[in-house]
């Protein structure tokens, strides 16, 4: 995986010059997010599928932030060869995060519909870790939490942007997260290139659609399990990847 | 109350936490070297206890920081500037104090420790995993997992089982780095036994991708890994079942043994019953299938390669069978899976005895006549068949398959018939009485290689086969028959007889290669380009001997007789262009063939050549509105070559009554098929639709001609012909009814088609036509229960233009019900019947109605379910009639035959599984 580091920075002016850190706090970020489809194939089939299904399926994400706000979207195309039957629902989100009224706007699809979800942001408890790792360039601290029960997950957040979001409706620390690791659902998201100050402020705004079904979280849980308590394991993870 | 109480609490607590949150914390963050203020550096709040982020702050301009409203506590203090070594501080936070660090000084980022390795005898620290040599702790003979883990330092099991290791709870179990098969992490820890374990590594699993990738991404699981003793990478699963009562068994035993990735398996069943093979899921957890799975971009296809009697699909029903089969199975993978190789043998007998009648109705433009007909035949089949696979993966990108199969078996048969042939006033025409024998040999051999290579462009592939296939089919049989015609007045006034030898032969072989190339023309676009070239090689071989005078079947019948070889050549070459859009995809192409093809007659000495062009033309659309809804549209053209026995000008005359002549004036036919169908299903109201049709049209159809004399003989012969079409319109609806776990289906379908033949010179069009429509409801739940009830009317049309009726319309309808029921005491019950129910065509038909009723009751013993007794009976209104009536261009065929009716079957079956039978088949998806 090539990291490129696009840092297009406009120092401001300052009374110290030198090794002064620079901090970001407008920007574009590019996420590869891959999902590992193998290890989702059970079953006497899983070998010889192997064969003719690529090990992970990739997509590519725009994450827009200034100070207070934050828009992830759908990026560009991946190359990916289409994997018929191994898409989950809910994977190409659009979440609008408000950091300062506390608030998100997310739209999803949900097998044949469009839910827009607004409701209070994740008030995600996270464990801060001693270990660190370097992403798109940036040093990143490891902080884990739970969501939803049991969903263990992990996240690289580094203080150099100051965004305190990250991908999908991941928010809370106190740098942007470039780096998150749900195993549950078998996907990660990295971020590839990241841009100081490209972000266009306009396009920081709320996802609105006149198809879309307005929906808190509480009543889309319910909702999904009303639909999906019979189905399993594979019910489960769909459950966590649509409430992510 | 609880509310009250609730509430109540809360009013108690209230004023406590305003008062919490009025502590804080302020100070000045300073560079401890140089006068570099750090700004905008992390000033993070953690809880002492679990290391959870409270609250987060950065430093001003001047390196200050405050954060308020904190409740009181204990806390961490972690303050992060880039490049600088982390301030972390412990401290006590009392109510209402604001908590002064005053100046902070950061520093430069201290060196990184070094792993640390600490070596001892039974425990040993690496990095972070700690591992315990298992013979080190003592446990009692016969002890499991679970009674070993107890023993091991920083380790404890609770009762239920549940694992905690190091404070953490484990949440995942390998055996031998491999996921075990359950879910449940005591399936292991309870059944493999303690002295099987030379190791227990105690660490904090990485996440698959890292493992993968090779790069860390920080994620872990507490995980336990069982390390096997080499000798004790072994385990076996199986299963026994015998039913019987009466005059009725079915018996089975099959076992799986495995020895780190070596299995071998076997397995045999006997049956007086239909159930004559393994079922689809014994057949693959035991190894006996060689299925072929393909993903393309409309989704899997499964390709099943159990070929004739060998398969589960040896017994169609028309008949009493009984059976034996029998197999053996070897695998194993060597060298970190690079080679991997395989063997069966399996042995099949299928005795079946069958009988019956027919009953046919012809209707020509002038008159209508009847054909009676009883049959009883006993056939025994016998096969051994070998196969063997091996495949070795040279690199990362290619591969090499190498597959062989043979058999030899043996067939014998023998039959009786009688017939009558009546006129329109129920007088004889004809009779006769036939009695056919037969015995024979068959053998094959099967071999392929296949290489394939995957280049560094990404799409762009090679593919090369090569393939043999010899078979070899001989029969030495005897034909016997008396035919006698009566005249007006019911007087015999001709008899024919026949009595010959038959000695019947075929061998073929045909050896060829196949390449396939793609190459990608962008992104989105790919060319594939395939050439193949065939060799056959075949002879074929009838002699039929007339008895002389000593009673020897010496005196070759020349009409009768022949002896031919043929050579085919055939080139093949093909081109297909592929589009893949996000939405939409297409591809069309085709390939063109030509064969030369020399026909010799060994007999006469003489040879024909030929040479024929055939063309196979595609196209192909499909459009996704999402992922639930979508449009495809599909044509295929093909040419369909005659076959040997079309061409020969040979007469068969196996049934003398009905004698069938080839013609090697035959022209290959070409099919044009279309097919469009639409999709759409919506996950959250259950509702699934689809619509299709489909469409064929033939040119230069092979039909039949036939001449009927007024004897009543038949005589088919082979021609083209041109009109002929089918086609067929479906559509399903299903949905679930909102608030409950019931869905509706209702499937309607009609087809229509015309064929055109020849009777007596009279060209004959044939039309007909069926509708039908299935309505129906079906509910489950999990675990509990499933019932499925069904009705489907039918209306069927058919229409000869040269048959003195105007048409043939009859209704059919069948009703179904099905369900089973979980009871408590591990009790299930489990129906099913079917009601046929056939409009009569006339007031003489008999009543074919059928009331076909089976029920079971199932109860299931041991902790691990594994015993199983079950009585079920089959058919128990006695009712089931075996009968099948088909419509044919100018008549109506309707069959009577010998088939089960009620019995009884009590089973006893248990499936089995060493301790150490961490191989077990994993779930079926």
């Amino acid at each position: 995986m090539k990291k490129i580091v696009i840092i297009l920075i406009v120092l401001s002016f300052s009374k110290t010059i030198f090794a002064q850190p620079v901090f970001i706090s407008k920007g574009k970020i590019e996420f590869e997010r891959r999902t590992n489809i193998w290890i989702q194939l059970e079953g006497s089939f899983a070998e010889e599928l192997k064969k003719s299904v690529p090990e992970y399926k990739t997509s590519y994400f725009d994450y827009e932030f200034d100070a207070n706000k934050s828009i992830y979207k759908p990026g560009r195309e991946s190359n990916d060869k289409a994997t018929p039957f191994f898409s989950s629902p809910a994977n190409d989100n659009i979440v609008y995060s408000d950091f300062k009224t506390d608030k998100y706007v997310a739209e999803k699809h949900v097998f044949e519909k469009t839910f827009l979800i607004e409701d209070s942001l994740r008030n995600a408890k996270w464990k801060i870790k001693n270990d660190f790792r370097e992403i798109a360039g940036f040093n990143c601290r490891r902080a884990t939490t739970i969501i939803m029960d049991s969903v263990f997950v992990v996240a690289f957040y580094t203080d150099e942007i100051t965004v305190p979001g990250g991908p999908e409706s991941f928010n809370g620390l106190p740098g942007v997260i470039l780096g998150l690791v749900i195993n549950r659902v078998h996907t990660t998201w990295y971020a590839t290139k990241v841009e100081a100050n490209s972000a266009d402020e306009k396009e920081i705004t709320p996802p609105s659609s006149s198809r879309a079904k307005k929906i808190g979280e509480t009543q889309l849980k319910e909702e999904l399990k009303k639909l999906m308590s019979d189905w399993g394991k594979y019910g489960q993870r769909n459950m966590w990847n649509i409430m992510i | 109350m609880p509310k009250i109480i609730f509430y109540s609490l809360l009013f108690f607590l209230a004023p406590h936490v305003a008062i919490c949150q009025n502590s804080g914390i302020k100070g000045k963050l300073t560079d401890s070297s140089s006068n570099l203020i750090p700004v905008n550096a992390v000033i993070s709040l953690l809880r002492q206890k679990d290391s959870v982020l409270v609250k987060f702050t950065r430093s001003d301009k001047n390196g200050n920081f405050q954060l308020n409203q904190l409740d009181s506590g204990k806390y961490i203090v972690l303050i992060s500037y880039p490049k600088y070594g982390d301030y972390v501080d412990k401290f006590d936070l009392k109510p209402a104090q604001t908590y002064d660090f005053k100046t902070v000084y950061l520093t430069q980022k201290a060196k990184l420790l070094e792993a640390i390795i600490i070596r001892q005898s039974a425990v040993r620290i690496k990095g972070d995993t700690t591992e315990f040599t298992a013979d080190s702790f003592h446990v009692k003979p016969n002890a499991t997992v679970e009674d070993l883990l107890k023993e091991l330092p920083g380790i404890q099991v609770d009762k239920d089982g549940k694992i905690t290791a190091q404070g953490q709870q484990v949440q995942k179990i390998l055996v031998d780095g491999e996921e075990f098969f359950s879910d449940d992490p005591t399936v292991a820890t309870r059944n493999l036994r303690a002295d099987a374990i030379s190791k227990v590594q105690v660490f904090d699993k990485k996440s698959d991708q890292a493992e993968f990738t090779g790069i860390d991404d920080g994620q872990t699981t507490k995980t336990l890994n069982l390390k096997l003793k080499d000798n004790a990478k072994h385990g076996y699963f199986g299963k026994l079942s015998a039913g019987a009562l009466d005059k009725y068994y079915n018996g089975q035993a099959l076992i799986n043994a495995f020895k780190k990735k070596r299995q071998l398996a076997a397995f045999a069943i006997t049956s007086s019953t239909d159930a004559t093979g393994l079922n689809w899921q014994d057949s693959r957890s035991y190894g006996f299938s060689s299925d072929n799975v393909v993903v393309d971009g409309g989704g899997i296809t499964v390709y099943s390669n159990n070929s004739d009697d060998l398969g589960t699909q040896s017994f169609y029903g028309q008949g009493l069978p009984e059976s034996v089969k029998a197999g053996l199975h070897f695998s194993n993978k060597w060298d970190d899976d690079k080679y991997n190789a395989g063997g069966n043998y399996l042995f099949n007998k299928l005795d079946v005895h069958s009988a019956g009648n027919t009953y046919t109705q012809n209707i020509l433009l002038d008159s209508v006549y009847y054909n009676r007909e009883s049959q009883d035949t006993h056939s025994d089949k016998m096969r051994h068949a070998l196969s063997g696979m091996t495949e070795i993966q040279l690199d990362s990108s290619s591969s090499v398959k190498i597959t062989a199969n043979g058999y030899t078996g043996s067939n014998q048969s023998s039959s009786a018939y009688q017939s009558q042939a009546l006129d329109e006033n129920n007088k004889l025409v004809n009779s006769s009485t036939r009695a056919t024998s037969s015995k024979g040999d068959n053998s094959g051999v099967q071999a392929s290689a296949i290489y394939r290579k995957k280049f560094k462009k990404k799409g762009r592939t090679l593919s090369v086969n090569f393939s043999e296939t010899y078979t070899d089919v001989s029969s030495n049989g005897f034909l016997n028959n008396v035919s006698s015609f009566y005249n007006a007045s019911g007087t015999v006034f001709q008899r024919d007889s026949t009595d010959q030898n038959k000695i019947n032969g075929n061998n073929s072989n045909v050896a060829g290669v196949k390449a396939t190339y793609t190459e990608p023309l962008s992104k989105k676009s790919y060319l594939e380009v395939n050439y193949s070239f065939y060799n056959n090689n075949s002879t074929q071989k009838r002699l039929s001997y007339d008895r002389d005078l000593t009673g020897k079947y010496s005196m070759l019948v020349d009409s009768l007789s022949n002896d031919f070889k043929y050579i085919y050549n055939t080139n093949s070459g093909g081109l297909n262009y592929r589009y893949n859009e996000k939405k939409f995809n297409f591809s069309f192409g085709g390939n063109i063939a030509n064969t030369a093809f020399q026909q010799s007659d060994l007999v006469k000495d003489t040879s024909r050549n030929y040479s024929y062009y055939n063309l196979f033309p595609r196209a192909n659309f499909n459009y996704k509105f999402n992922a639930y809804s979508g449009l495809r549209f599909n044509y295929n053209g093909s040419t369909q070559q005659p076959t040997i026995d079309q061409l020969q000008p040979l007469k068969n005359n196996d049934d003398p009554l009905n004698v069938v002549i080839g013609n090697p004036n035959l022209r290959q036919e070409f099919q044009n098929s279309f097919n469009l169908s639409f999709n759409n299903y919506k996950v959250f109201t259950q509702r699934s639709i689809y619509v299709g049709t489909y469409f064929t049209f033939t040119d230069h159809a092979i039909s039949s001609g036939y001449t009927i004399d007024n004897l009543g003989k038949r005589t088919t012969q082979y021609l083209n012909v041109n009109g002929n079409y089918s086609g067929s319109f479906y559509m399903g609806y299903n949905i679930q009814i909102p608030k409950t776990k019931i869905s509706v289906f209702f499937y309607p379908q009609g087809n229509i088609s015309r064929n055109t033949n020849f009777v007596n010179g009279l060209k004959n069009l044939t039309s007909s036509s069926s509708f039908s429509g299935q309505t129906g409801l079906r509910t489950y739940k999990k675990d509990k229960y499933q019932f499925n009830i069904s009705a489907t009317p039918s209306y069927n049309i058919s229409k000869s233009s040269i048959s003195s009726v105007a048409s043939t319309n009859y209704w059919t309808y069948d009703y179904s019900a099905d369900g089973n029921y979980t009871l408590p005491w591990k009790l299930e019950v489990g129906t099913d019947v079917d009601y046929n129910v056939r409009q009569k065509l006339n007031a003489f038909d008999v009543n074919t109605d059928v009331i076909l009723w089976n029920a079971y009751l199932e109860k299931k013993f041991l902790k691990s379910e594994a015993l199983t007794l079950r009585f079920s009976i089959h058919d128990i209104l006695n009712q089931n009639k075996g009968y099948d009536r088909t419509v044919q261009p100018f008549a109506i065929v309707e069959k009577h035959y010998l088939t089960y009716q009620r019995y009884g079957l009590v089973t006893l079956t248990w499936n089995f599984k060493n301790k150490g039978g961490a191989g077990a088949p994993k779930s079926f998806f």
